[in-house]
């Protein structure tokens, strides 16, 4: 019971019941069947790879539709409670 | 002009020819919403003004002789988890109630690049979590054949928009049914592409390793011709793919067909079973060969949906916490704001994932969770491949029910998950999967190898002839 009301409380979220997430979590219990000696994971069902590109700065073209966005602002800058 | 059932190439035909205007279909299509909706609350978010507008540039472009897209003209309603640029998109959710996307999703530049009307934006389940669009912060999508069942989930709002005629086509988003299971529900054609051949840039991300943009319309070729503009490699999401549809020119009955035990699953609704196995006797008739296929991990596939969904949930979800944007009414301290933002700004569902997630990932149970769950994933998508190296193609049913009763399973969340029974599997192999109307609120689910899409649409054709002969 502990650990799932600390996954909750890490999660940051209110109006959660531990009951709740136990009916779904004895259904997953079937997983436990399955031989899986010697299988990989599966991370990404098709094969790719990932992209980089050259660290250079470019202009998204935005700034201001994503400040006007801001809860909480001082000219271009986001206010937020202090960390500490 | 009555364009209730036109076509993408019968209205760019007729535009070039002058036979009607773009702000004719216009006019129509927004009269339509404004008759319907109501009802029916396929919209969250329909501007008049901004149609028509839209439509005067287009009838601008013929006016010059210039050259038009392939959609020109063709009224598009939006899932409102895709972004277009200065439009709210509130991912069905109090979260988002007032965001407005500050860029365009790449699909609606292609879209718009191609000369498409996009009508608005439609409901779905919040954060598309979901399988009946009840799940809505601002409320519920009914089924246009039923008004007293649901449209599905969680793309109901843009099924519903096509099967009451309020659009020609439309697009949804796919993560574990959430395309195919309302276009079975209402009757319409719904599409999950293979993952990777749609960019998700733009696409509110649910599960980043499942998702999948796709079309909606009343026939497969419409489906196909928005997929044709959608599809296609994105710099910008380093999961797409480079890939280049092309027609399927051979011939189709040569496509050899498996039909899968396991997917006529026990408690199925007999009429489901009836209707599906009934037009599989007629492609037999009509000369395809049929046989039977295995995919002995089928009955996994929901438990590794409920794992790996809610694990990747778990970290998109972690960017709404009202500080950057979004429901924000913050208290003295940080977290005491992260509580009060999270806890009422997203719903039941939306809290029930996330913590599921949180929990399958966390030390001490992510071995006995997520690993697992990600190998019996492999298992699952080897039993796919095993089957696709003695057939072309899977035929299945979409949901092993009717559309339920709105109200019916919402107050049981694992009720809810077991009608994504029979298309999680396809999200967890990356597959590309139809859901073709074979009866009144049943659709025949045709399922594809990676990548070849073309194959589903040039048979999901055939059998559309075949049925209505």
């Amino acid at each position: 019971m502990k650990e799932k009301e600390h996954i909750i409380n890490l999660s940051r979220i209110t109006d959660q019941e531990v009951s709740d997430l136990n009916e779904i979590l004895d259904y997953i219990e079937k997983l436990k069947e399955v031989d899986i000696k010697e299988v990989e994971v599966m991370s990404c069902p098709v094969d790719i790879v990932n992209v980089v590109r050259e660290d250079e700065s470019c202009n998204s073209g935005n700034q201001e539709e994503i400040i006007n966005l801001f809860p909480d602002k001082e000219k271009k800058f986001l206010k937020v409670k202090s960390v500490f | 002009m009555d364009f209730s059932n036109i076509t993408i190439k019968e209205i760019k035909k007729g535009l070039e020819e002058k036979s009607f205007s773009a702000q004719e279909i216009a006019g129509f299509f927004v009269e339509k919403i404004k008759e319907k909706n109501d009802k029916i609350f396929a919209f969250l978010d329909f501007n008049e003004e901004k149609v028509l507008s839209q439509a005067k540039l287009i009838d601008n472009k013929i006016k010059n002789k210039e050259k038009l897209g392939s959609l020109a003209g063709t009224p598009i309603a939006l899932k409102d988890n895709i972004m277009v640029r200065g439009t709210k998109c509130t991912a069905g959710s109090r979260m988002l109630e007032n965001y407005i996307a500050p860029y365009d999703s790449f699909v609606v530049e292609k879209i718009k690049e191609n000369d498409a009307l996009i009508l608005g934006k439609t409901n779905m389940d919040e954060f598309a979590m979901g399988s009946s669009t009840e799940q809505s912060y601002f409320g519920l999508t009914r089924n246009p054949l039923d008004e007293n069942r649901v449209a599905g989930g969680s793309s109901g709002g843009s099924v519903a928009a096509v099967a009451s005629g309020m659009s020609v086509v439309a697009l949804g988003s796919d993560t574990g049914g959430s395309i195919r299971q309302p276009a079975s529900f209402c009757s319409v054609v719904g599409m999950k592409p293979t993952y990777g051949a749609v960019s998700r840039r733009g696409l509110m991300a649910m599960a980043s390793s499942l998702d999948q943009i796709g079309p909606i319309a009343k026939r497969v070729d419409d489906v196909e011709n928005v997929f044709k503009v959608i599809s296609g490699w994105d710099k910008k999401d380093s999961t797409s793919f480079n890939y280049s549809y092309s027609d399927f020119k051979n011939n189709v009955k040569e496509l050899k067909i498996g039909v899968p035990r396991e997917y006529f699953v026990k408690g199925m609704s007999p009429e489901v079973e009836k209707s599906v196995k009934k037009k599989i006797e007629l492609a037999e008739k009509d000369g395809f060969k049929i046989q039977e296929v295995s995919l002995p991990h089928s009955e996994y596939a929901l438990a590794v949906y409920y794992i790996i969904m809610p694990s990747e949930v778990s970290a998109n979800m972690a960017r709404y916490d009202g500080i950057k944007y979004g429901f924000s009414e913050n208290e003295s301290d940080l977290i005491s704001s992260y509580f009060n933002n999270r806890g009422k700004g997203l719903g039941a569902e939306v809290k029930r994932r996330i913590v599921l997630g949180n929990f399958a990932l966390s030390s001490g149970y992510y071995e006995a969770y997520y690993q697992r769950a990600q190998k019996v994933r492999t298992l699952i998508s080897r039993d796919f491949q095993e089957a696709f190296k003695k057939v072309d193609l899977i035929l299945a049913p979409v949901s092993p029910t009717l559309p339920f009763m709105i109200g019916e399973k919402v107050k049981d969340p694992l009720e809810m998950y077991l009608s994504d029974v029979l298309t999680v599997g396809v999200n967890l192999a990356g597959l590309p999967a139809m859901s073709l109307p074979c009866d009144s609120m049943i659709g025949l689910q045709i399922i594809g190898q990676q990548f070849q899409e073309n194959k589903i649409f040039a048979i999901g054709k055939h059998f559309e002839k075949l049925w209505n002969k």
